[in-house]
């Protein structure tokens, strides 16, 4: 217990810590802002340089350099792993953006119970992923719920097993990531001004065609946040193809998994986690040129006119 | 003019009954996004594994997930990283969205990116690079190592859940408040403070939910001695298939549903469902 | 042949009655106000005529033919909207051009019209901006060349002036009247400014609480009011009540401070001849100040009050008076009569030729 002269000393001595800090923003800034740039420097940017630098090496630190991580990644097996990955994800985009669109469309436009239909949407999404794929395994599993949907249908007989294709990864995927996609489309289509869609309407323009010459171009910020929401994901997915696609759809996650858990090379792992990392970028700023590129286009001969 | 003799009519019919296609294209989505959750919560009460559709209803499953120490031990595991892991990174994103809405500085904008990286970033390659750098450092996958990971992990969620309360903060409050004589602590305190709360706490809820639920970096960056529940339930999926895998996937769900709730309670849905 | 010819109009929402039995036609060529306050349903009408809408009962003929059930899109009306809706993602060119793409109309002719277009309201060489390149004004030229360019039976306003500021506004007015002169297109303008829809109308349709009013040119309706809503909803009005002391064939006499008067009764408010009690209108123009009363002799009403505010206002002052039971509003031109100080008792005096009866809204 502190006596009253001890309390009273220490608000004097905080006090003057304030006063110190009161004319110093920078310092200021450099308290609130420095333990989060810290932490994410420490624990995000230098491991992942560390990552790089073991893709470079030839075993664990000290070892020697080679690009010989880099060159396996070239190995047919790895080609063709990479194709299928690349193949799985641009699916899952085109799935998963247009289902997505179509739900957050008729979200806004046509249900009065916007909002329930909201949470109804993002509550699956909150759910454990992993629980998410087991709910899949439960359904393609052989004597799972697909089978015995179609067993009553009477379009298969017997036990049949679904799992462990490409098609339910593909399942698996739109299933996990269509949540996270309806949100962009959402907020893009909920802010859209809807006298647009009327004075389209009014010049003439029905229902389709003020869809495709309004509504879908007012959204396209919305459309690109969704793409890219779903596609870096899928491209980087593991827990998926290990459950559902096993070794019937390898993936390269799969793949990094497996050097780090079962090969134990952690050089080639990081070589493709590099790989992976260069692929998001990649995308990344082939979708900020193509906004870019844009605008550009879009103001061809209004330069010093204003 | 041909293409206007076929679209004529279906603008036609779409202007009329648009609505109720839209109405009908939501019915099988909304099945595709629940019915695997409601197949999942019926298989809980099945007296089998896997076979559908259950003979028997039962709440056995229930009495080996409770008696089963192991499943115990995962959860009391995940409580303990998600407890320590969720309180720091809400400070953190306070503190960073306080400089943020308050402060024009350089480098503001590196920081909003560094904190939006984690999110564009694969989960795996984070997952790989933090336990490359905790091997380098001598560590094991111990406690502290997971509770880290944890806080890379949901700290991007954190803070932009939490940022936009500063934004919308009327900053004149504060200097109302000094104005009246209060210093900086009890300014914060007594007027920045209760006007952020919401977005706060609803940050805070969320955060916890996504480390209770963290797979990939755990996965990756923990020792033999740490298993979180998703990772107890990975172990059971992959390797050997036990009833009281459906019960997990309760409690998993049991935690969404509470914590999406009271997180729309205290702010609204489309607070929470990021930008 | 009208252009638009409306017939037994009515809408409901719910248990809200915003349209009902609304009957008017506007002829080709014509500049037609719908004014009212707001809630009056005037954009319901607008809204109903441009296909948004549809009417609970009632009929929309454009050209002869009816229009209800009817899509937007099919109509031959186009719509100039309260805020543009320019679209943001097209160019001016390109927002000209939309409707005449939905026609199928070629390319080369799209051009040539736009181009004409934006000459007409006075932008051309404006084709290639952004909207949001555009100043308030010129966005509003854009939505009307918008409308104008697909040669639409009629064009309807949806006070798309209201957020511009007072001489912009006047300007606008002025342009949109010599454009309607020009193209010689038929225009329906819904506003709740009694001022732009004097200004611009040929006619006005006066509407409250979703029936119309009156309807008729301008000075017919600022003259001869029908009702006291359109009285004071057309400039300012002081009013009093009275009690009828005799009704005669196109007069009524009653009593003012003393005396009694005639006062003409117009036809179109002869139910005021059946009321026992009467409301006396006047226009705050029409009124006079005096320092001594006249002792009335028959042709003039007279109050007396005290000045409780005076502003001045430019090339005439405005004065409050609290007279007995109600606070006259009074307008005197500044060059002619004497001024008068807050607190000075004075008269109220006004000429029974200038006086508008309507049968009194007090119950007596």
């Amino acid at each position: 217990m502190a006596t009253k002269t001890e309390t009273s000393k220490f608000n004097e001595y905080s006090q003057s810590v304030l006063d110190y800090i009161r004319d110093r923003p920078r310092l200021q800034v450099l308290l609130l802002a420095g333990p989060t740039a810290g932490l994410l420097v420490a624990f995000f940017i230098v491991p992942v340089l560390i990552m790089v630098w073991y893709a470079f090496l030839t075993g664990l630190p000290p070892a020697d350099y080679t690009m010989e991580n880099f060159s396996r990644i070239f190995d047919p097996l790895y080609l063709g792993i990479i194709g299928d990955t690349f193949l799985i994800t641009v699916a899952t985009t085109i799935f998963t953006v247009t289902l997505g669109y179509t739900l957050a469309y008729s979200m806004v436009r046509f249900s009065r119970k916007t909002t329930l239909l909201l949470l109804l949407v993002i509550l699956p999404f909150w759910t454990n992923y992993i629980v998410r794929m087991y709910a899949w395994i439960n359904i393609l599993q052989a004597d799972g719920v697909l089978n015995w949907l179609l067993n009553t249908g009477g379009v298969v007989e017997g036990s049949q097993r679904f799992m462990f294709s490409h098609e339910a990864v593909l399942v698996g995927l739109i299933y996990v990531w269509l949540p996270l996609a309806v949100l962009p489309f959402y907020a893009s289509i909920k802010t859209m001004d809807e006298d647009l869609i009327e004075a389209a309407k009014d010049l003439g323009a029905g229902p389709l065609k003020t869809f495709f010459t309004v509504t879908l171009p007012m959204t396209k910020n919305g459309i690109y946040a969704g793409l890219i929401l779903v596609a870096v994901p899928a491209f980087g997915a593991f827990v998926t193809p290990a459950l559902l696609g096993g070794t019937g759809s390898v993936m390269i996650g799969m793949v990094i998994d497996n050097q780090f858990n079962q090969a134990f090379n952690w050089n080639f792992g990081a070589a493709l986690g590099v790989f992976l990392t260069l692929a998001v970028v990649a995308s990344l700023l082939l979708a900020v040129l193509a906004g870019v590129e844009d605008k550009i286009l879009k103001r061809p001969d209004t330069g010093g006119e204003n | 003019m041909n293409v206007n003799t076929i679209i004529r009519p279906l603008e036609r019919f779409l202007e009329d009954h648009g609505k109720q296609v839209g109405l009908l294209v939501l019915i099988p989505l909304f099945l595709f996004l629940w019915l695997p959750i409601i197949v999942v919560a019926l298989m809980s009460f099945s007296d089998s594994v896997l076979t559908f559709p259950p003979e028997n209803l039962t709440l056995e499953f229930y009495h080996i997930f409770v008696e089963n120490s192991q499943a115990r031990s995962a959860i009391f595991t995940s409580l303990q990283v998600s407890a320590v892991a969720t309180p720091i990174a809400v400070a953190l994103a306070i503190m960073y969205s306080y400089a943020f809405a308050k402060y024009d500085f350089p480098g503001k904008g590196v920081i909003t990116v560094l904190i939006a990286l984690p999110l564009i970033v694969p989960l795996i390659v984070v997952g790989i690079a933090l336990t490359l750098l905790f091997g380098m450092l001598g560590g094991s996958g111990s406690y502290w190592e997971v509770v880290i990971a944890h806080i890379v992990r949901i700290l991007p969620f954190a803070a932009l859940i939490i940022l936009p309360s500063f934004l919308s903060f009327d900053t004149t409050l504060e200097e109302a408040s000094k104005d009246l004589g209060a210093n900086s602590i009890t300014t914060f305190r007594r007027v920045t403070l209760p006007n952020i709360l919401p977005g706060v706490v609803a940050g805070g809820l969320l955060a916890f939910t996504i480390s209770f639920n963290e797979f990939v970096y755990t996965y990756f960056v923990r020792g033999t001695g740490m298993e979180t529940l998703p990772v107890y339930l990975w172990g059971r999926i992959e390797h050997t298939m036990t009833p009281e895998i459906n019960v997990i996937s309760i409690v998993f769900l049991a935690v969404a549903v509470l914590m999406v709730a009271l997180a729309v309670i205290i702010t609204d849905v489309e607070r929470i469902t990021i930008r | 042949m009208s252009i638009v010819s409306i017939q037994d109009l009515r809408k409901e929402f719910g248990n809200v009655t915003a349209v009902e039995g609304a009957n008017f036609d506007i002829e080709e060529g014509e500049f037609v106000s719908v004014l009212g306050p707001s809630g009056s349903g005037k954009s319901t009408i607008l809204r109903m005529i441009a296909g948004f809408e549809s009417p609970t009962s009632g009929s929309i003929e454009i050209l002869g033919k009816e229009v209800v059930g009817m899509a937007p899109f099919e109509r031959e009306v186009n719509m100039v909207f309260q805020d543009l809706a320019l679209f943001p993602h097209l160019t001016v060119a390109e927002n000209i051009k939309y409707g005449l793409q939905q026609k199928g109309v070629s390319k080369d002719e799209q051009q040539r019209r736009a181009t004409e277009m934006l000459e007409i309201v006075d932008l051309a060489g404006y084709g290639n901006r952004d909207i949001d390149q555009l100043s308030g004004g010129e966005q509003q030229r854009v939505a009307l060349a918008r409308a104008l360019v697909n040669e639409p039976s009629v064009v309807l306003f949806d006070e798309p002036l209201a957020s511009l500021d007072r001489k912009l506004r006047q300007r606008m007015q002025f342009e949109l009247q010599q454009i309607q002169e020009e193209t010689g297109i038929t225009f329906l303008y819904v506003t709740h400014d009694q001022e732009v829809a004097m200004s611009v109308s040929d006619r006005m349709v006066v509407l409250n609480e979703g029936k119309i009013e009156q309807i008729g040119t301008p000075e017919e309706i600022y003259r001869d009011p029908e009702s006291q809503f359109v009285a004071q909803f057309i400039g300012d009005l002081n009013s009093v009540y009275s009690k009828v002391v005799e009704a005669n064939d196109d007069t009524v006499e009653v009593q003012t401070n003393g005396t009694l008067v005639r006062v003409p009764v117009m036809e179109t408010t002869t139910p005021a001849l059946n009321a026992e009690a009467v409301d006396i209108g006047v226009r705050p123009q029409n009124v006079t100040l005096q320092q001594t009363s006249s002792n009335g002799d028959g042709t003039a009403f007279e109050i007396g009050g005290t000045v409780i505010n005076r502003m001045y206002r430019g090339d005439n002052i405005a004065y409050i008076v609290d007279t007995e039971d109600e606070e006259f509003l009074v307008i005197e031109q500044q060059d002619t009569r004497t001024e008068f100080e807050i607190g000075e008792d004075v008269y109220v005096q006004w000429k029974t030729d200038d006086c508008l009866v309507f049968p009194s809204k007090e119950v007596a």
